[in-house]
């Protein structure tokens, strides 16, 4: 099972990404599990996190293609091509994944996140686990955060 | 050129494109979310209305559903980066932007684009819509 201080590591990371970068705090919305064997639905681009180690499973961040033009453009980016979008979401999971490494010491492996072309809406995590979802609510978008560890 | 009118819930979307349609000669007004976009319309009908699909308040496809009925001669173009309606709802089915943009199009929009766009892409969708509504006035 998962733990509060476990779930509030990784939202802390995506907590932080959004106060530093888009210089706009994120809200957090309420919680939920994924029952019966479903898949979580996810948006256009996720960037997953594999752990292993103590636990076993991924994290993800997954947000719509509307969220993360308006976060580039409060960057001052002004291409929102694929690929900048694309390495937008992995740098949110990047800080997800550091804020992982720096609370969860050498008991987690935490991988490089890779950035998943989830287009069509699916994403089967890698375990069995059932995924814990977080919406990180931005302005009048909705990202969010998959947890599934064993 | 043309007045048209932009429906977009982000400053820095609706800014941006107001910004190229006015370089491009197009007299642009702007609003920030559905209920604005209609009362524009009502206050002065527009030749085309740009909108967003998510929005709060009243979403892209009121707008295109109230457009379309008090005002059949005014061109639309829907606008979407996907997202959800209802910012903490669980929704199973996919949330995506061709999904969202194929709604739009069933709604009565006459032409749809997914962000991001550039420049060349919103000049060339709204040559199309116009170009509907000139290919309407003369058939």
């Amino acid at each position: 099972m998962l733990t509060e201080a476990e779930i509030k590591t990784f939202v802390d990371g995506a907590m932080h990404y959004f106060a530093v970068s888009a210089r706009q705090p994120v809200a957090v919305g309420s919680p939920y599990l994924i029952t019966d064997g479903g898949t979580p639905a996810v948006h256009e681009y996720t960037g997953v996190i594999a752990i292993s180690g103590r636990r076993k499973g991924a994290v993800c961040f997954t947000a719509p293609r509307s969220m993360l033009m308006v976060l580039l453009m409060r960057m001052n980016e002004t291409d929102t091509s694929e690929t900048n979008m694309k390495d937008l979401i992995g740098e949110v999971a990047n800080t997800i994944s550091g804020n992982a490494r720096r609370d969860f010491g050498k008991d987690f492996v935490i991988s490089v996140p890779s950035v998943v072309d989830t287009e069509g809406g699916k994403f089967r995590p890698p375990v069995n686990a059932r995924p814990f979802i977080i919406p990180l609510n931005w302005r009048s978008h909705s990202a969010k955060l998959i947890v599934c560890l064993e | 050129m043309a007045d048209i009118l932009v429906v977009d819930d982000e400053p820095e979307v609706c800014d941006s494109i107001a910004l190229t349609l006015g370089l491009a000669g197009h007299t642009v007004r702007t609003a920030a979310d559905g209920p604005a976009g209609i009362a524009a319309c009502r206050e002065q009908a527009p030749q085309l209305v740009l909108t967003d699909l998510v929005m709060p308040l009243a979403h892209g496809f009121e707008v295109i559903g109230r457009v379309r009925s008090e005002f059949p001669g005014v061109r639309i173009l829907a606008i979407s980066g996907g997202g959800e309606f209802g910012t903490s709802a669980y929704r199973p089915e996919a949330v995506t932007t061709n999904a969202y943009l194929a709604a739009a199009l069933e709604m009565g929009a006459d032409a749809i684009l997914r962000k991001p766009f550039n420049r060349q892409e919103l000049l060339a969708a709204i040559e199309t819509c116009l170009a509907s509504t000139r290919n309407s006035t003369e058939h």
